[in-house]
C-alpha cells in the first residue's frame, strides 16, 4: 500500500479551545448525525451493506482504543471502569449506560445504551444500525480485558425497540 | 319487511349505484348485500372475525393462534396475532420474575417491553455490586422506588463508613497506648490480636500470641479463665488477678481489666493488663516487716523490759542504779507502745482492727502513763493534776469497759501532746467524768493550737513545727477514738489553751 496521508492519533483531533474560542466543544446532534448516515450512504453504494459494515465496525472499534486509551488507562477494577464510563459517555452526551449482566469469568455481557447519540429517535428500519457502536464497544472491551470480543446490537432503537442493547462476548480461540 | 324484501331493495340499490357511477354508495350497496348473504348462510363477516381474534390474542385466557379459516390466507394478520402472543408471553415471564426471556417482537410494543427488561436486569446488576460492597450505585428508574432505594444505599454507605472509622479509631487507639492490651474471643480463649505493648511484655511477636489461647498464657488454666471471659462477655466488664507466664519463662502477677467490645460485627473480650508484680512484691515485704516487728522486736523487748524489774528488787543496788534500770524499763515499756501503737494503726488503716473489750480504769492507765512518762521523759508527775468524777462522788472510780491497749495508746498521745505544747513547768489537768452512756476524758493545756494547724488538727502529719514530732499522734488518738466508737474534739483559744476532749461508750 502507499504512504498514508492519515493516520489517525488523539491529538489530531486538535485544540479545540483554542480553534473555537466562541463555539466551544459542542455542535448540534443532526450534524454528527448527518455526516456518519452519508458515509454510510455513499459508503454502502460504493461497497456494498456488508463492506460498510466491516468498515463501520472497524472505524468504531478504532475509536474505543483510542478512547480508552485517553481516559481510562489505568484502571484495573471491572466495576470502577464500568462506573466511569457510566460518567464520561452521559457528560459527553454518548448515551445513557447500563449493565444487564456482567460475567467477568466467561467474558459474557450484556449492556443497553439508552439515548444513544446515533439512533435514538430514528425512524423505523428493518435492521439494527449502530455497527459504529458495536465496534466502539469491543475497542473499549478489548482494551480493558486484553481478550479479543465480538459485540452485537441485538436490539436497536431503528427496529422499534426504544433502547439499543449489545451483547459483548470474549472471543474463544 | 320480509328478509326477501331488504334482499330485493339492496339489490336495486347496488344497480342504481352502478348505472349512476356513484362507486361509493355501491361499495355500502354491496356490503349489505354481503351482510345479508352471510347471515343467510350463517357464516361471520370476515372483519368481524379479524376483530374478534385480535381481541382474543390481546384479552382471553386462551386465544386460539391461528387466524379463523376465512382469513388463514391472510399472512398480515397470522403475523399480528404472532406478535401478541409473543408479548404475552414475554409479560407473563416478566410478571413472574423471569428477566432472562428474549424477547422477538419489535416495535412499539416489543421494545417498551425490552426497555422494561433492560431498566429491571440493570437494577439486578446494580444491587449485585451494592452487596459487593459498592455504595456509590445509584437508581435512575421507577421514581419513588429509586429515591428509597438511593436512600438506602446512602445510609448503607454511611453506617459502613462510621463502622470503618470506629474500627480505624480503635485499631489506632489499640496499636499507639503503651498499655499492654490483647483482644480474645470469649468463646474459645483464642488470642485475636495484640499490641505493640503486649509484644513487648509477653516477649512474643503478633502472629505468634495470634496463634494462642488465653490459657497458653495463664499459669493456672484450670481456673476456668475461659469462663471468667464468658462471665465478662455476658456482663461487659470484668475484673481479675492472673498470673502469666512470658515466653522468657518468667511468671508475672498481672491485674486485668476486661471489657466486651464489637469488632466487625463479632463480640470479643479486650485485656487492659497492668503488670503488678513489682507492687505485689513491695506488698510482700511491708507484711514481712509487720511480721518481724511483731513477732521479732516485741518478744525480745518483752525481756528487755522485765529483767530490769527483777533486777530492781534485789537490795544491793545504789539509788543511782535503780534510777538508770528504771530508766531501761520505762524506755524498753515506751518503745512496746510506740511499736503496739504502730501496729495497732496498721490494722485501723486496713481495715483489720476487731474491738476486744476489757475491764479498764482510765484514771490508773493516765498516772501509769504519767510515771512511765517521768521516768523516760524526767517529766515532773506534780504537774499534771487528774479529776476523776464518778457518779457517787468526786475520786470515785468509773466503770469502762473498752479496747484497753488502744484507750491506752490514746492516752498517752494526748498527755505527751499536752505537755509537748506546754511551757516548761505549767500544768497540764485531766478530767475524767461519766456522761449518760459515755465516758469523757479531756486533757487541757495553757497553750492555744497555732491558728495554722486548728482546721487539721487531727489530720495525719498536721504539726505545727514540733521538734521531734511525728505528726501522728492527734491523728492516731482520733482514728483509735473513733475505733473505740467513740468521738475525740478540740477547743482552743488564746486565753483559755487548749481542751482534747475524747468520749467513749462506757460498754461494748
Ligand atoms: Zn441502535
Amino acid at each position: 500500500m502507499a504512504e498514508r496521508k492519515y493516520v489517525f492519533s488523539w491529538d489530531l483531533l486538535g485544540d479545540i479551545a483554542l480553534g473555537r474560542p466562541n463555539l466551544g466543544p459542542n455542535t448540534r446532534l443532526e450534524v454528527y448525525r448527518l455526516m456518519q448516515f452519508v458515509f454510510r450512504d455513499v459508503f454502502e453504494r460504493n461497497y456494498g451493506t456488508e463492506k460498510t459494515d466491516e468498515i463501520f465496525y472497524d472505524a468504531g472499534k478504532l475509536a474505543g482504543d483510542h478512547f480508552y486509551k485517553n481516559i481510562f488507562a489505568g484502571i484495573t477494577d471491572f466495576n470502577e471502569f464500568v462506573k466511569k464510563l457510566q460518567i464520561v459517555l452521559k457528560d459527553m452526551g454518548i448515551g445513557i449506560l447500563r449493565i444487564e449482566k456482567a460475567d467477568l469469568e466467561n467474558g459474557s455481557f450484556v449492556l443497553t445504551v439508552s439515548e444513544d447519540l446515533d439512533c435514538s429517535g430514528l425512524p423505523e428500519m428493518d435492521s439494527e444500525i449502530c455497527v459504529y457502536d458495536e465496534g466502539f464497544i469491543a475497542g473499549l472491551m478489548e482494551s480493558f480485558t486484553g481478550k479479543r470480543f465480538k459485540v452485537k446490537e441485538v436490539d436497536c432503537w431503528c427496529t422499534g425497540d426504544r433502547t439499543c442493547r449489545f451483547t459483548a462476548e470474549v472471543v474463544k480461540d | 319487511m320480509t328478509d326477501e324484501g331488504i334482499l330485493a331493495i339492496a339489490r336495486a340499490e347496488l344497480d342504481q349505484a352502478i348505472r349512476e357511477s356513484d362507486w361509493e354508495r355501491a361499495a355500502r350497496a354491496a356490503d349489505s348485500l354481503h351482510r345479508a348473504c352471510l347471515d343467510r348462510a350463517g357464516l361471520e363477516h370476515p372483519a368481524d372475525a379479524a376483530v374478534r381474534v385480535v381481541r382474543e390474542a390481546f384479552f382471553a385466557q386462551k386465544p386460539s393462534a391461528e387466524p379463523p379459516g376465512s382469513l388463514s390466507g391472510n399472512r398480515e394478520l397470522a403475523k399480528v396475532l404472532e406478535d401478541v402472543l409473543a408479548v404475552r408471553d414475554s409479560l407473563m415471564a416478566m410478571a413472574n420474575g423471569d428477566l432472562s426471556k428474549t424477547i422477538a417482537v419489535k416495535g412499539f410494543l416489543g421494545g417498551s417491553l425490552k426497555m422494561l427488561q433492560a431498566h429491571l436486569n440493570h437494577l439486578t446488576w446494580q444491587t449485585k455490586m451494592v452487596a459487593k460492597g459498592d455504595f456509590s450505585q445509584r437508581v435512575d428508574f421507577m421514581g419513588e422506588f429509586a429515591e428509597a432505594f438511593n436512600d438506602m444505599v446512602a445510609q448503607l454507605d454511611e453506617a459502613r463508613k462510621k463502622i470503618t472509622e470506629s474500627e480505624e479509631r480503635y485499631r489506632s487507639f489499640f496499636t499507639s497506648v503503651e498499655a499492654i492490651k490483647l483482644i480474645v474471643d470469649p468463646a474459645t480463649g483464642a488470642v485475636m490480636d495484640a499490641n505493640p505493648a503486649a509484644m513487648e511484655f509477653y516477649g512474643y511477636d503478633r502472629e505468634q500470641l495470634r496463634g494462642m489461647s488465653i490459657r497458653d498464657l495463664d499459669t493456672e488454666p484450670a481456673r476456668e479463665s475461659l469462663a471468667e471471659l464468658a462471665n465478662i462477655a455476658a456482663n461487659k466488664k470484668g475484673h481479675g488477678f492472673f498470673r502469666h507466664r512470658l515466653a522468657s519463662g518468667e511468671l508475672r502477677e498481672i491485674e486485668v481489666y476486661a471489657s466486651l467490645i464489637q469488632f466487625k460485627g463479632i463480640s470479643l473480650v479486650m485485656y487492659s493488663i497492668h503488670d503488678v508484680t513489682e507492687l505485689r512484691r513491695l506488698e510482700q515485704i511491708r507484711q514481712d516487716v509487720e511480721r518481724i516487728v511483731r513477732h521479732d522486736l516485741k518478744s525480745p523487748l518483752t525481756g528487755l523490759i522485765n529483767i530490769p524489774q527483777m533486777l530492781m528488787d534485789d537490795a544491793n543496788l545504789t539509788a543511782q542504779q535503780r534510777e538508770m534500770l528504771a530508766l531501761v524499763a520505762a524506755s524498753g515499756q515506751k518503745m512496746l507502745r510506740q511499736i503496739n501503737s504502730a501496729l495497732e494503726l496498721h490494722k485501723i488503716e486496713s481495715g483489720t482492727y476487731r474491738l476486744v473489750a476489757q475491764e479498764c480504769d482510765p484514771a490508773e492507765l493516765i498516772r501509769e502513763n504519767v510515771r512511765l512518762m517521768s521516768v523516760s521523759m524526767g517529766v515532773d508527775p506534780g504537774l499534771i493534776s487528774i479529776r476523776e468524777h464518778g457518779t457517787a462522788g468526786p475520786g470515785c472510780r468509773i466503770p469502762l469497759k473498752t479496747d484497753l491497749l488502744l484507750l491506752d495508746i490514746v492516752l498517752m498521745n494526748l498527755l505527751r501532746n499536752a505537755l509537748e505544747a506546754s511551757e516548761p513547768g505549767a500544768r497540764v489537768g485531766v478530767d475524767i467524768f461519766e456522761d449518760g452512756p459515755e465516758v469523757v476524758i479531756s486533757v487541757s493545756n495553757g497553750q492555744p493550737v497555732p491558728a495554722e494547724v486548728r482546721d487539721r488538727f487531727f489530720e495525719k502529719y498536721a504539726t505545727a513545727g514540733k521538734k521531734g514530732g511525728t505528726g501522728l499522734g492527734t491523728y492516731s488518738a482520733a482514728i483509735m477514738t473513733r475505733a473505740l466508737g467513740g468521738s475525740i474534739a478540740m477547743e482552743t483559744a488564746d486565753e483559755t489553751g487548749t481542751k482534747v476532749t475524747v468520749r467513749i461508750p462506757a460498754t461494748h
